[in-house]
């Protein structure tokens, strides 16, 4: 709680400004452009492109795939980064190590991270040896639709360290003292973990949750370095459109679609808001 | 008091109703250029002389003061026998003759230091060799003969210059002379020993005696990158550190006597550039220079006060040290232009239109007309441009007129969006409108030009020997329409090349590997311009493409008698069993008597060279009923719709169009058809023709051993004179000019079928696997589909 709210408000103020020159402005700016023709004289034309965008085949298939995408690996990012966190919470005198290293592919450029994938799931590669050692065909990786594989793994792989550090924050800060009495009390690990656990980390699942979310549908920088401006329809994504919109200079067709977006994101997330709220509320 | 102001009101309403060039830089002028008038060559040297500027290239050029351009006076410093050519000469005859070696003001007048050099010939064998000597280097006043020719004066003095002549072999020469001016009656210029080390020569112009000195002495190693007059005697040197992302410049005086060098100032420039053209004025205390196509002022030698003073299109000035005019112009000159430029900033115009520059000979001649003829509107041709969709995007005015290529992917989209305006000007619209129709889809939109083509780029493609072909009893019209045909073609045809001796089937160095390959790109190129045509299905996997994929595979490659891969053409005749093979590949050539029946390098533009050429174009179709293609790609150039100047923009583009080369406007517009001579095409054979006459007054007091050789050489000459005149001699002839109009119909631009940096590898990779056979034809065909027609459905 800010007892001084105005001495508080100009230490924000920089962050402000910057927030509201780099996003906020570009962002209420850019809805303008959706509204307009595209020509150089840019007139405007209401909401004739967003209807040609809903109506162009390749945007929808950028959405689905974009919404499929996220769908798979938030789950995965989620369940996986908890169980990480809940293991290291036990090797607490031991867990710096683990920690550091969990947290280091979050770190690391995507452009040298891909350049292993690249390798591991070439053709000759090490996946590949271990498929065929196991019995079963090699796989074009890096081709059509069995890219969507290591597209998740390394987004799985890039993004769990970051959720695990937050999860693990969130365990930890849940005080022994309560565990020790729920003990007491009787209480096995399923209560534990549903009367105490659960209620205590739900803000930080929740965050998790979103940050995951938001991180998937950003998933563009793999597929467009192995597949380029084109890939496969399976991990065609809605980034691709935009791309490719932008080199044609129709940037109407990406703000629109951006904003399309946008609201689709806003309309997700508030309905994760109201669950959230209501779980929370339910679990307390 | 009312009278004083009505007096300055109408002093004010006087210089409003100027017209603005008159308040703009005054004698601004491009004094001569290269260009379709001829080539003048590497300037040698510029000089004033009571008030006339003097200037010795190819010729000597002097410009009067007031005028605005150089006039030539070709060099008669020799008697008419140093025209002989070597294989006239005779055995033992021994011809002298001058060189002009640089030009120079002495004592108010012009001279010309001239080197003196005896030709000796001397048979050897069947021909004529000569050894060369310099036998001295004087100092002459130059003079105009009855004819306006430059010629020697009274010789002044002898220069000893002894050191500055070189002997290799039969051959001396002299060195070469760089940034030579005078000062207090010395001649100071830069040269090079024999061992390539930079010396500084200073010759007193009243005795002749010569001093060296070797600058990377006092330099410590540092280059002499520019030299002049300064003020005590003394020279005002720059020397260059390299560096990145700057070079270190500095500044010295140099006291040639003393041989002491004494830093004057230091300052960084930008590593793409460095000073030159140095050129300092006493009474101000002012160095000029030239960096990045600009005039430098520099008041006082302080670096601080360095400010632009004036455009010049002028690269950079190693040999010809400019001159600086009492009245304040700098005139210097490189290979491609001399040029006069204001130095008073104050004159220096503010309205400055930004060019693209497209490397393109017809921007180059707008560019110097219309300095000439705008001189309130200072062009600068810019060797880099933002990327156009960002400048789009981002409204960017800092280009006014873009060229770009009609391949790019920005001219597609600035096409396609609208951000080409139309422009406003009755000739520019009638120009364009009477082209070509492949050029009018390039520059009209809408029914409204709105860009103007600047170079036509023809594709070297595939062509046929129409001579060979007789031999072998054919006739063009059995000649395949189609690619599909033409692969089919091949093995027949090269059978029957086998049987005439001597000829193969293909020209050039292909062989059994590389030929497919080629083949095939160049059927892609015009697969990819037939279906970016809107009138055609935009897809490779149709059955148009498979049928010549089909054929493409059925050819056998190894029966068609190429030379095997990895080995010359000589290995490749035996074989590995020893024997020769089927047929000679035969040298690649652009040769009536080439003994190839196809040649993949046929030239098809309108320019003398085709008419030189063995080889008709051969275009292709892609499919039954589809037209036969020539491709070629076209650079054309627009206003920036957000240009702050877009009425200087469009008088640019109206005179491109004056100014358009005369080959481009053969190739682009059906309506011009008129050939184009060469320049000096006319002295070219009068040239000839003297030497023929020459050798004929010759073979009238000839001997019978003298007379075989001599009638040998005059028809020799006559044969080199009628090939001059039919086909050397022009930039476009009638034969040029009519062997393009029968192809000129069937060009097709190249378009980018959407191809970029994202998915251009992807396409090349594609089509690699099924060169090399890792996919079939119908993989190969619907895995470039899969791409083209997802950039389909996402639209424009």
């Amino acid at each position: 709680m800010f007892t001084r709210k105005r001495s508080a408000l100009i230490y924000l103020l920089p962050g402000l400004i910057g927030l509201t020159l780099f996003y906020i402005v570009p962002f209420i700016g850019g809805i303008y452009y959706s509204f307009t023709d595209g020509s150089y004289k840019n007139a405007f034309v209401w909401f004739e492109n967003y209807k040609n965008v809903w109506q162009n085949e390749m945007f929808l298939l950028g959405l689905k795939n974009t919404l499929l995408l996220s769908m798979i690996c938030t789950p995965l990012v989620w369940v996986l980064s908890f169980a990480l966190a809940v293991l290291l919470n036990r090797l607490k005198p031991g867990g710096a190590f683990f920690r550091g290293s969990i947290l280091m592919p979050y770190l690391m450029p995507s452009s040298a991270m891909l350049l292993i994938w690249l390798v591991l799931f070439d053709y000759g590669g090490v996946v590949n040896r271990l498929v065929v050692s196991l019995g079963f065909e090699r796989v074009s990786w890096l081709e059509g639709a069995a890219l969507r594989v290591p597209v998740i793994l390394m987004f799985v792989w890039k993004n769990l360290g970051f959720a695990v550090i937050i999860f693990l924050a969130a365990l930890q800060s849940i005080p022994e003292p309560l565990y020790e009495y729920a003990r007491l009390e009787g209480a096995g690990f399923w209560r534990q973990s549903f009367s105490i656990t659960l209620p205590m980390i739900v803000p930080s699942a929740f965050l998790v949750f979103v940050l995951s979310w938001i991180n998937a549908f950003k998933i563009f920088k793999e597929v467009y370095f192995i597949g380029g401006a084109y890939p496969d329809e399976a991990v065609y994504t809605l980034q691709n459109y935009m791309n490719n919109m932008f080199g044609k200079l129709n940037y109407q067709n990406v703000t629109t679609a951006a904003y399309s977006f946008a609201i689709i994101v806003f309309a997700i997330f508030g309905v994760l808001f109201f669950v959230q709220k209501r779980l929370q509320d339910r679990l307390n | 008091m009312n009278k004083l102001l009505a007096m300055f009101a109408a002093v004010a309403l006087v210089f409003a109703a100027l017209p603005l060039a008159a308040l703009a830089a005054l004698g601004d002028a491009i004094l001569l250029r290269s260009g379709a008038e001829g080539e003048y060559g590497s300037p040698r040297a510029l000089a004033e002389a009571d008030g006339t500027v003097y200037m010795l290239a190819d010729a000597v050029y002097t410009l009067a003061e007031g005028e605005d351009e150089f006039v030539r006076h070709e060099l008669a410093l020799n008697p008419d026998a140093a025209g002989l050519w070597e294989e006239d000469a005779l055995d033992g005859e021994t011809v002298m003759r001058h060189e002009a070696i640089t030009i120079i003001a002495y004592e108010e007048r012009p001279c010309l230091v001239v080197a003196g050099i005896a030709n000796e010939y001397y048979a050897d064998g069947e021909t004529m060799g000569h050894c060369e000597t310099v036998e001295g280097v004087w100092l002459y006043e130059l003079t105009f003969d009855g004819e306006g020719r430059a010629a020697l004066g009274a010789q002044i003095v002898e220069l000893e210059w002894d050191d500055l002549i070189y002997a290799s072999g039969d051959f001396e020469e002299l060195a070469g002379i760089f940034l030579p001016f005078v000062m207090d009656g010395t001649l100071y210029l830069k040269s090079y020993d024999a061992g390539d080390n930079e010396i500084l020569v200073a010759t007193n112009l009243a005795s002749g005696a010569t001093e060296l000195l070797y600058a990377a002495d006092l330099t410590g190693g540092l280059s002499i990158e520019g030299m002049c007059a300064y003020k005590d005697g003394k020279i005002l040197c720059e020397t260059v550190a390299w560096g990145e992302p700057e070079n270190a410049v500095a500044l010295c005086t140099l006291d040639f006597g003393a041989e002491t060098l004494e830093p004057l100032a230091e300052f960084a420039c930008p590593s793409a550039d460095y000073p030159s053209g140095l050129a300092y004025r006493a009474e101000s205390d002012t160095l000029y220079f030239a960096m990045n196509r600009e005039i430098h002022a520099m008041p006082g030698i302080a670096p601080e006060s360095m400010q632009a003073v004036a455009e010049i299109p002028v690269g950079h000035i190693y040999r010809a040290t400019p001159v600086l005019t009492e009245d304040g112009f700098y005139i210097a000159a490189d290979s491609e232009a001399a040029v006069r430029r204001n130095t008073d900033p104050a004159l220096r115009t503010t309205t400055r239109l930004t060019v693209q520059n497209g490397y393109a000979a017809s921007l180059d001649n707008a560019y110097y007309a219309f300095m000439n003829r705008y001189g309130d509107v200072e062009v600068v041709l810019t060797d880099s441009a933002e990327d156009l969709v960002q400048a789009m995007l981002g409204r960017s005015a800092a280009v006014d007129v873009y060229c770009v290529d009609v391949q790019s992917l920005g001219y597609d989209a600035a096409f396609s969006r609208g951000y080409m305006p139309a422009i406003q000007s009755d000739a520019v619209s009638a120009f364009v409108k009477s082209c070509y129709p492949f050029v009018q889809e390039a520059c009209v939109k809408d029914g409204q030009v709105v860009a103007v083509p600047v170079e036509i780029y023809l594709q070297s493609g595939l062509g046929y020997n129409p001579g060979l072909l007789e031999q072998l009893g054919l006739s063009p019209e059995d000649l395949p329409g189609t690619w599909a045909e033409f692969f089919a073609s091949l093995e027949p045809l090269a059978q029957k090349v086998a049987e005439v001796p001597g000829a193969s089937l293909f020209a050039g160095d292909d062989d059994s590997a590389s030929l497919p390959e080629r083949l095939f790109g160049e059927m892609m190129n015009n697969y990819a311009a037939y279906i970016a045509r809107p009138e055609n299905e935009f897809a490779f996997d149709t059955p148009t493409f498979r049928t010549i994929l089909e054929a493409y595979e059925g050819v056998h490659w190894d029966a068609l008698g190429l030379p095997l891969p990895e080995e010359d053409g000589w290995e490749g005749e035996m074989g590995a069993s020893g024997e020769m093979s089927m047929a000679v590949s035969a040298a690649p050539v652009i040769d009536a008597d080439s003994s190839a029946l196809f040649s993949m390098d046929a030239y098809t533009g309108a320019d003398g060279y085709t008419a030189m050429s063995g080889y008709d174009a051969l275009p292709l179709a892609i499919g039954e009923g589809a037209q036969p293609q020539t491709l070629a790609s076209l650079l054309v150039a627009f206003v920036n719709p957000y240009s702050e100047h877009p009425e200087e923009a469009t008088a640019f583009l109206e005179t491109l169009v004056e100014e358009m080369d005369g080959v481009l406007k053969i190739e682009i517009s059906p309506q011009n058809n008129a050939p184009l001579p060469k320049p000096h095409y006319q002295q070219e054979l009068a040239a000839y023709d003297e030497q023929i006459a020459m050798l004929q007054k010759r073979l009238e007091t000839a001997d019978a051993q003298e007379r075989p050789a001599l009638e040998a050489r005059i028809a020799q000459y006559g044969e080199q004179r009628e090939q001059y005149a039919l086909y050397d001699g022009w930039q476009a002839s009638e034969e040029s000019i009519g062997r393009y109009r029968a192809v000129a119909e069937s060009i097709v631009l190249m378009r980018n079928i959407g191809l970029g940096s994202g998915n251009e590898e992807a396409y090349y990779t594609q089509m690699q696997q099924y060169l090399d056979g890792a996919s079939t034809a119908g993989e190969f065909a619907a895995g470039m589909d899969r791409q083209l027609q997802m950039m389909m459905k996402e639209g424009a």
